[in-house]
């Protein structure tokens, strides 16, 4: 089981956070905490949240994202969520919840 | 008889000795016939037992004369009067042998006598010893004598002269071991070295006016000489070390005053170890600990402990050290134990002091007592060690038997809590270190055992043991061997839910210090007792409600089977928002099963919210997509939060002998058909969760269901369980154990999920919540 994991880099107004292990009930206000400070810096235009090496998420998880993003939207900025192709795309898939997110192309960072 | 004579005086012997002559001539006068040539012997012979050799010569000389004299040389033969002069000349030599070998003897027995003396007053100084030494010698040896020590420090020399003065000469080759003879026109002089262990440290002089030094008195001086030397050399150690204690007895007072000011305890001691210095702050620490018992007995009788517990031997404490390896010690903890019982800390430094020679002449000590910096230390540790174990409410009994640990490793034999049970009865519930102690934990403890005192007085209670004493606490001592014991009520806040208790078998004192921080930990211990009992209260309701939430019993439905599992996360902290939801409206049978983000009693709360929605929903609206609109709307609208839920919704209607009906998802894992025949199939219905947006998508799903055939609706509990080896249960288990599942019985398919979850041990860190409703 990988453990959970925040990594965070920044450059330019651009935010970088990077997710490793499970983003689940125990470790999901982590994230919630991380993005919150990184919103409430007035700069802070772009976060990138990298989901791809995130073994787990599960509803508290999700509710990070959709919280986070809409925090991002009423800020003028934006959250993009790099979902990866395992169980976090399977379960935004799941809660049909892709629409209400800035899902990144993998590919294209 | 000889020492009595030996001590008559010399007067008497010499008017003895010229009365038996007197008497001869007197004799002879009156009667010439008689002849007393004969007994004139008498007179020189006397003479010889005590007088000096010169006169017992001239006692002789006079016998000789008298003898003669008195001779009828007429009337005697020549023969006969010369046989009679010679008896007496005979005689008078005799005496004056033995007188020479008597003054020799009694030389020789002066000298030893004046030797041991010498050395039995090598204590006095040696300028004082040199000149009692020249004092005997004269006139004994010598009609003068001078004696010069030189010390080795450099100093001048030191003189001592008696009797007449000995002329100046050469100095005494120090490489010559005996002594030298020298005569001038004033008389004879002897000089002679002072050796001790082949080092010359002086020389003696003796000078006589009228005759010579003969090989005796040289054999006497080369015998004396050594054992002066000896006398003369202790004498200057001594000196020197008494030179120092005064030189130090006149820098003493100052020292001291400087000492006395310095806060911290400062002593100075000797190469033995004797005290020479100690200020007052020092007395006073080593009085705590000795009394009045001298200083240099303290650390023998109060050897102490090191701070973690084992004991100090002499040869440990610093001081100690510094004298005999020289090493330098800076800021050691010591315990010991203080003459009222309670334990005191000091931290001790010390260095050695050298002398010019570089060699360890004392050491000074500094210490500090820091009784009260250790108690603080100690009492931060330990309500930090106490607020770090309390910081899990749902532990707190195996917390507070570690704190127990944590205690009775420190200070105490053993530790004790007793707790207030929901029935109100004290128990012992927890015990650290008393092995032996007699406490029944089944038993309620009796009224007037010092457990029941603390909680009813709720105040702090210190024992001491009376052995005598028939109160039911020094019975409560005795029974478990302490001999004292300190209860702390667990209380907050005019609660008191327990005690707890440390007591030890030896002697203890209650220092208020640690009362107080034993007061502070039983506080905080009646903290984490209430946030315990909160938690434990608050996990009741928020179980009850969600089990309210819950169809108290499954409806009764003609043709369609129904089994249902919930099966709460093992041990986690809070209920999870998972609920389902059987009833019919609009002639439609309606399955629901979902999952509310969250946990706790907002969860809970928004569960029935959601639940009673679905109900509203199902008789207001018709058609899956529109109800669950509906659903959506409300949990926007009135859910607390942030919170959504996800949910899978059947609508089941029956058509002749097959159930017909619709399926929709929003978020939630589609639901399961088991055919009769063993296949499995996903329901492909798929939304937007709720509660969350105002718009949400829904694709719902159609379903038919033959005899048989079996609808599984579960929460993500079931796929999310995690196995031993960090997996998930996944939906291909929960497939494949469908796939197996005999399709029976609505229960044979339940059971066949619950034994695949539990073979595979798969722990369910939520919530697990499923239905299965199969057609008759």
């Amino acid at each position: 089981m990988t453990p959970f994991e925040l990594s965070d880099s920044s450059q330019n107004g651009h935010t970088r956070i990077a997710v490793r292990g499970e983003l689940d009930i125990a470790t999901a206000p982590e994230l919630e905490r991380e993005l919150c400070d990184r919103l409430a810096d007035p700069g802070c235009r772009e976060i990138v949240l990298d989901l791809a090496a995130a073994t787990f998420i599960d509803s508290s998880g999700l509710r990070v994202l959709l919280v986070a993003s809409r925090a991002a939207e009423a800020a003028g900025g934006i959250l993009r969520v790099l979902p990866g192709s395992g169980p976090v795309l399977r379960a935004i898939e799941l809660a049909q919840i892709a629409e209400h997110l800035e899902l990144g192309d993998p590919s294209a960072t | 008889m000889w020492d009595r004579l030996g001590a008559t005086s010399p007067r008497v012997w010499l008017a003895l000795s010229l009365g038996v002559l007197v008497v001869v001539v007197v004799t002879d006068l009156l009667t010439p016939e008689v002849t007393v040539a004969g007994v004139a012997v008498l007179a020189p012979l006397l003479a010889g037992l005590r007088l000096p050799p010169r006169v017992v010569a001239g006692v002789g000389a006079a016998a000789c004369l008298v003898a003669v004299l008195s001779l009828d040389w007429a009337s005697t033969p020549g023969a006969q009067q010369a046989v009679r002069v010679g008896i007496v000349l005979a005689g008078s030599i005799l005496a004056v042998l033995i007188a020479l070998a008597r003054t020799r003897m009694e030389r020789e027995r002066l000298l030893e006598g004046l030797l041991e003396g010498l050395i039995a007053t090598s204590a006095r100084p040696p300028a004082e010893l040199v000149r009692a030494v020249a004092r005997a010698l004269v006139p004994e040896f010598a009609d003068g004598a001078r004696v010069e020590l030189r010390p080795p420090d450099g100093r001048g020399p030191l003189v001592g002269e008696a009797g007449v003065e000995v002329p100046p000469g050469p100095a005494p080759n120090g490489r010559d071991r005996g002594a030298t003879v020298r005569s001038d026109a004033s008389g004879w002089t002897l000089r002679g070295p002072l050796r001790v262990a082949d080092r010359h440290v002086g020389d003696v002089g003796l000078h006589r006016d009228g005759h010579s030094f003969g090989a005796a008195d040289l054999e006497l001086f080369d015998r004396a000489a050594d054992r002066v030397a000896l006398a003369l050399e202790n004498s200057t150690l001594l000196y020197d070390s008494r030179a120092l204690t005064a030189r130090l007895g006149s820098e003493h007072r100052w020292l001291q005053s400087v000492v006395d000011q310095m806060p911290s305890a400062v002593t100075i001691r000797d190469i033995e170890g004797r005290t020479l210095i100690r200020n007052q702050r020092a007395a006073e620490i080593q009085r705590q600990a000795a009394g009045d018992a001298p200083p240099d007995a303290w650390f023998d009788a109060h050897p102490g402990r090191h701070t973690d517990g084992t004991p100090v031997t002499p040869e440990d404490w610093p001081h100690q050290r510094s004298l005999r390896t020289g090493e330098t010690i800076e800021g050691e903890d010591f315990q010991f134990e203080r003459r009222d019982g309670s334990w005191a800390v000091v931290r001790v430094s010390s260095a050695p002091i050298r002398d010019e020679r570089e060699r360890i002449a004392a050491v000074v000590s500094v210490f500090d007592d820091t009784t009260e910096q250790h108690r603080d230390q100690r009492a931060l540790r330990w309500l930090a060690e106490v607020g770090r174990l309390l910081d899990h409410p749902h532990t707190v009994e195996a917390r507070i038997e570690e704190i127990l640990q944590m205690l009775v490793a420190e200070v105490a034999d053993a530790g004790l809590v007793y707790l207030n049970g929901p029935d109100g009865s004290l128990r012992l519930r927890t015990l650290a270190g008393g092995e032996d102690v007699a406490a029944d934990p089944e038993r309620e403890v009796p009224t007037g055992h010092p457990a029941a005192d603390c909680v009813s007085l709720q105040q702090t209670l210190a024992l001491v043991r009376d052995d005598e004493g028939a109160a039911p606490a020094d019975a409560w001592l005795r029974a478990n061997g302490f001999a004292t014991a300190l209860l702390a009520p667990i209380s907050h806040a005019q609660r008191v839910h327990g005690c707890i208790v440390l007591a030890t078998r030896g002697h203890w004192v209650h220092e208020p210090r640690d009362v107080e921080t034993f007061e502070l930990i039983a506080r905080r211990i009646a903290l984490a007792v209430e946030n315990s009992q909160l938690y434990a209260e608050q996990h009741r309701v928020a179980t009850a409600l969600q089990r309210d939430l819950l169809p108290n019993e499954l409806p009764d439905w003609p043709g369609l089977e129904l089994a249902t599992l919930y099966r709460p996360a093992r041990g986690a902290a809070d209920v999870g928002g998972d609920f389902f939801d059987l009833f019919e409206a609009q002639a439609e049978r309606m399955l629901v099963i979902g999952d509310v983000s969250g946990k706790g009693v907002e969860a809970a709360a928004t569960t029935a919210l959601v639940r009673h929605a679905v109900r509203v929903a199902a008789r207001a609206e018709h058609g899956l997509r529109e109800r669950v609109a509906t659903v959506n709307q409300a949990v926007l609208e009135d859910a607390p939060g942030d919170q959504f839920c996800t949910l899978a919704w059947a609508a089941l209607r029956r058509e002749d002998d097959v159930v017909v009906g619709d399926v929709a998802c929003a978020g939630h894992p589609p639901p399961l058909i088991v055919r009769a025949g063993g296949s499995v199939e996903a329901v492909a219905a798929t939304g937007t969760l709720l509660g969350f947006f105002k718009d949400i998508r829904s694709a719902g799903a159609q379903l038919r269901l033959g005899p048989g055939d079996a609808l599984v609706l579960f929460t993500d509990g079931v796929t999310e369980a995690r196995l031993p080896d960090g997996s998930l249960f996944g939906p291909e288990r929960l497939h494949a154990a469908l796939t197996r599942a005999p399709t029976d019985s609505a229960d044979a398919i339940l059971d066949a999920i619950e034994r695949a979850l539990d073979d595979d041990r798969a722990e369910a860190r939520d919530d697990v919540a499923i239905v299965v409703g199969r057609v008759l």
